[in-house]
This record gives structure tokens, C-alpha cells and sequence, in this order.
């Protein structure tokens, strides 16, 4: 059982997108003697938020090969609007391969909470696991070493070894594709896994799932940033909401930067303080002030789906 | 026991100076008289700090004594403060050829890990090291490899290091110095191989010893 050792409440009152969306980092035990640092972000306990309080669904998400956890700040962030907890730990140099057995340990954290800090306020019986490029392919890889309730791909391709277990996944599994991405191509995907199970989104390069920018040398029209995002969250919400997602998306016409989410753009300076050091707190300081009450569970789903595609 | 009285004396003046010290030695290391040896290490484990920027060193302090001709004992403790875990550690080398210009020998040792940031936890175990040193005491390089295995209080484990070793040192007018780099895995049941890698720096002397 992977053990806290502290977490810290780093709620930007800004935020990545404005969400009422609350953040937290824990340093977790694991391998023995090594430290993890879980980044988690949730829904704030305010009322503007939209999202009601009680026991959320978790996920949690592998970045891809090199990039800093950070980078996916606004992807996390429409994550955990939508009633989530998310949580992305920080690999060895930031590669998901290095450290495969961090989801597990993830989950082990969700499903132990440390010291009450997160009791009631995780469901740690349904998690996601997501992951972007090499971290979509690892997750493939760990797949079966936790019970997960969904597995979302951003960018991957498995490895023809981990297909097998892909097929045997019994809950909902999908893959998200752009069609200006040069390092995955779709149509190996496709060809990979089944149109079934692949989402192909007009002019997304692979750098656009995480922090965007740059250019696509595979593709004369790469969408913009604000295009891209839309694209992959409002896909990626059907998803994790158990709806229809389609073979291909294209982007609205007119409606670009739609962030999908009713309570994007609201203050998220009233999040509460998260959580204060585990390593001193007793159980009832920390769910006391750290997160959502616990008495008052509602079914996240409720929460506003003012993008849902 | 003059000879230990001065050497720990030694230890104080290094500990008072806030050396960085360790005598984590590689499997040869039993080719010098009793000295104290430090060192300031890049632990594998802080490389999990790598995406936030900085690396987190550890510290230790080391004694290593002759016991005997080709024999000799040492024990050491290793901190590191961004992680919360002291490793204290025991070693017995035993030169297992004369000393020539290429000498092999053997290292068994005990490790502890003392968990003290979070839920306390602790893990023991059983090394061993097989190396060859090639030159001369002023220039050497040493290359060995490591095996153990460590059980422990929570998640028994057990896990079981394995390193490839190399170390390359200098002695002159007592006083040594050297860098050692370890690369290897961690293997332990229902878990992924992990790597690991550390590189160090090490400074001691022998100045204490009597002869």
C-alpha cells in the first residue's frame, strides 16, 4: 500500500482554464524508499462550480515520453470540471516506461487513502486510466494490473503485444487521433485497433494534446490551439460519460474556442484550502477542509454538460 | 583499537565539517588501509525529481578498517533528506587475490533502510559484490557488480537490487578520491523491473590510520 507523505493545496487562483477546479500535489511512498509526486486536480467545493459535491470517479493519466505533467494542465483541468479527480504522477524523467507501475500505485493510493485525507471523496473502484502518446501505450502494457473502469488513449498506438489485452477489456476503451499528427498516424491506428475504437479529430497534431503550439509538417491545415482543444475535449467528455463518440470530429463551424464547459471561465479562487501536510494532519483536519463533503454524494454526472458533443 | 579510536576521531572532524561521506564501496574497495571516504551522490531516486527541476543529493559517513591482512570491515550511513531515508550499511571485503596490478575480490554486507518522512518503515537484507581492480593505489579503476535482496515492514517485497559497479580513484599522501557510477535494476515480484543509476563523488582520507 503506497503510503502519503505530504500534499500541499496549489490552487492557482487563475488556474490553467479558470475552472473551479482545485488542486492539490501529494509526495506518495513507493518502490520501498522513492517518493511519487501525484499532481490531483478536482472539483472545487463551491456551488458556482456546477458540479455538486460528493464521490467522484478518478482517473488517472500518463504523460507522454518527456513532457512535463504540467503541460496538460488544460486537458486535466476540463477533466476534473467534468467531475473527476485526476491525478498524474510524475515519472522518472517524465516517461510513463521508466515507471510503469506508478498507475498501480495510483490507484492503490485512491483505494488507501491516506490518513482520511481523500476517504469519501474518491471512488477508487472507478478509474480511468489515460493516458497521451507513450503514456497511452504504457497504459496498454499495465492494463490489467488494476481494475480499471474505462482506458482512454490520447495519440498511441500499443504495442502489438498489448493488443490481445485491449481486446479482452471488457469496459469501454477508445482512442483519440489527430489528423495532423506526424508521430501516430491514424490510419495505423485504425488499422491497429478498429475504426470502432478510434476517434480521428480534423487537423490536431500530437503536440496539441498537451501544451500545443509548434507546426505540422504532415499536414497543410493543423488547427489552431483553441480549435484543437475543443475538438479533443468535447470528444473525450462523451467518453467519460459513457456517449456515442464518432468515428471522425471536425470542428464547429464558428465556434472554435468553445470550452465545452459551463463553469470554464468562473473564478476558481474560492476553492478551499485542499490539503493541509498529511504528515502532520490528523483525519478529521484534512477531510474537514480539504475537499467536497463526503456526507453530502451526488453522481458526478450531474455535473454541467453544457459541452457534451 | 588505536587504530579505531582514530579513525572515528576522524569521522567527527569530517561529520563537524558537514562533509558529504559515505562508504558505500564498491566490491574492491578492501585494497586500502582504514580510511574515511565521502561523498556527495545523485541517488536514482531523485531522478523522480527530474520533471520539477532539480535533483535531490544524499550524504553519508563511512569507516572502512583493516581487520586483517587482505581483510577489512566497513559500515556506513547514507541519508537523504528529500526522500526520508537513512541507509545504514555493513560490509566485509576480502581480497580474494594478492595485490597485483589486477586484484580481485569479494564484498558481503548487510543494508538497512530506515524510513522516517511519512508512516515509518524500515527494510534489511543480505549484498554481496565480486570485483576486479586494475593499478595502482595513486590511480585505480574499480569494476565489480552488486546483488541483494531487502525485505521490508510494509509491502514485504522483497526486492532485490542487482548493479553493475565501476569507480574510478586516486590516492595521494593519504588522501583519496574517485567517482563511482552504478546502473542496474530492481527486480521484485509482482512489479515492474525498475532501473536505477547513481553517480558519486567521493573524498576520504587515511591519514588516521597508524601505520
Amino acid at each position: 500500500m503506497p503510503t502519503p507523505v505530504e500534499g500541499n493545496n496549489i490552487t492557482s487562483p487563475d488556474g490553467m482554464t479558470g475552472a473551479h477546479v482545485a488542486h492539490a500535489q501529494f509526495k506518495t511512498r513507493i518502490n520501498h524508499t522513492d517518493l511519487l509526486t501525484l499532481d490531483m486536480a478536482f472539483p472545487a467545493k463551491s456551488e458556482a462550480s456546477g458540479v455538486p459535491a460528493g464521490r467522484y470517479p478518478a482517473v488517472v493519466f500518463l504523460q507522454d515520453e518527456g513532457v512535463s505533467p504540467s503541460s496538460y494542465a488544460w486537458l486535466i483541468d476540463h477533466v476534473a470540471a467534468w467531475g473527476f479527480f485526476v491525478a498524474t504522477p510524475h515519472h522518472v524523467r517524465d516517461t510513463a516506461r521508466f515507471a510503469p507501475d506508478d498507475a498501480a500505485y495510483v490507484v492503490d493510493f485512491f483505494n488507501s487513502p491516506p490518513m482520511g485525507l481523500l476517504q469519501g471523496n474518491v471512488d477508487g473502484t472507478e478509474v480511468t486510466l489515460m493516458g497521451h502518446g507513450d503514456g497511452g501505450r504504457i497504459g496498454a502494457k499495465v492494463l490489467g494490473d488494476r481494475p480499471y473502469a474505462r482506458f482512454a488513449m490520447l495519440g498511441a498506438l500499443p504495442d502489438p503485444g498489448d493488443r490481445a489485452r485491449l481486446a479482452a477489456f471488457a469496459n469501454p476503451w477508445h482512442d483519440f487521433l489527430g489528423t495532423a499528427d506526424c508521430k501516430i498516424l491514424a490510419a495505423d491506428v485504425i488499422g491497429a485497433l478498429g475504426a470502432e475504437h478510434v476517434t480521428t479529430l480534423e487537423g490536431v497534431t500530437h503536440e496539441q494534446f498537451a501544451a500545443g503550439g509548434g507546426s505540422s509538417p504532415c499536414s497543410a491545415m493543423p488547427a489552431d490551439d483553441a480549435t484543437a482543444r475543443d475538438l479533443i475535449q468535447r470528444n473525450l467528455k462523451a467518453f467519460m460519460k459513457d456517449l456515442p463518440v464518432e468515428a471522425a470530429s471536425q470542428p464547429d463551424a464558428g465556434d472554435t474556442a468553445d470550452t465545452g464547459d459551463a463553469q470554464l471561465g468562473a473564478d476558481a479562487a474560492d476553492a478551499p484550502p485542499i490539503v493541509p501536510d498529511a504528515g502532520d494532519a490528523s483525519p478529521s483536519q484534512a477531510s474537514d477542509s480539504s475537499l467536497p463533503d463526503a456526507g453530502d454524494a451526488s453522481p458526478p454526472d450531474a455535473a454541467s454538460d453544457g459541452g457534451a458533443p | 583499537m588505536t587504530s579505531l579510536r582514530r579513525s572515528w576521531a576522524g569521522l567527527i572532524v569530517m561529520a563537524a565539517a558537514s562533509w558529504a561521506a559515505s562508504s558505500l564501496r564498491v566490491p574492491v574497495a578492501c585494497a586500502s588501509p582504514s580510511d574515511v571516504v565521502g561523498r556527495a551522490a545523485e541517488q536514482s531516486t531523485a531522478t523522480l525529481h527530474y520533471g520539477q527541476g532539480f535533483y535531490a543529493p544524499t550524504y553519508g559517513l563511512g569507516l572502512e578498517m583493516a581487520v586483517a591482512p587482505q581483510r577489512s570491515a566497513a559500515v556506513d550511513w547514507e541519508l537523504s533528506p528529500a526522500s526520508g531515508v537513512l541507509t545504514p550499511r555493513a560490509s566485509y571485503h576480502v581480497q580474494l587475490t594478492a595485490p597485483r596490478l589486477v586484484t580481485v575480490a569479494a564484498t558481503f554486507g548487510v543494508t538497512m533502510a530506515l524510513v522516517y518522512r511519512g508512516p515509518l518503515n524500515a527494510g534489511f537484507g543480505p549484498r554481496v559484490g565480486l570485483g576486479v581492480a586494475i593499478g595502482r593505489e595513486w590511480l585505480r579503476l574499480d569494476l565489480g557488480a552488486q546483488a541483494g535482496g531487502e525485505l521490508f515492514v510494509h509491502e514485504i517485497g522483497p526486492r532485490a537490487p542487482v548493479r553493475a559497479v565501476s569507480t574510478l580513484r586516486t590516492s595521494v599522501a593519504g588522501f583519496t578520491a574517485g567517482v563511482t557510477v552504478r546502473a542496474g535494476y530492481d527486480f521484485e515480484l509482482d512489479r515492474y523491473t525498475l532501473p536505477r543509476f547513481e553517480a558519486l563523488a567521493f573524498i576520504g582520507t587515511s591519514a588516521f590510520d597508524e601505520r
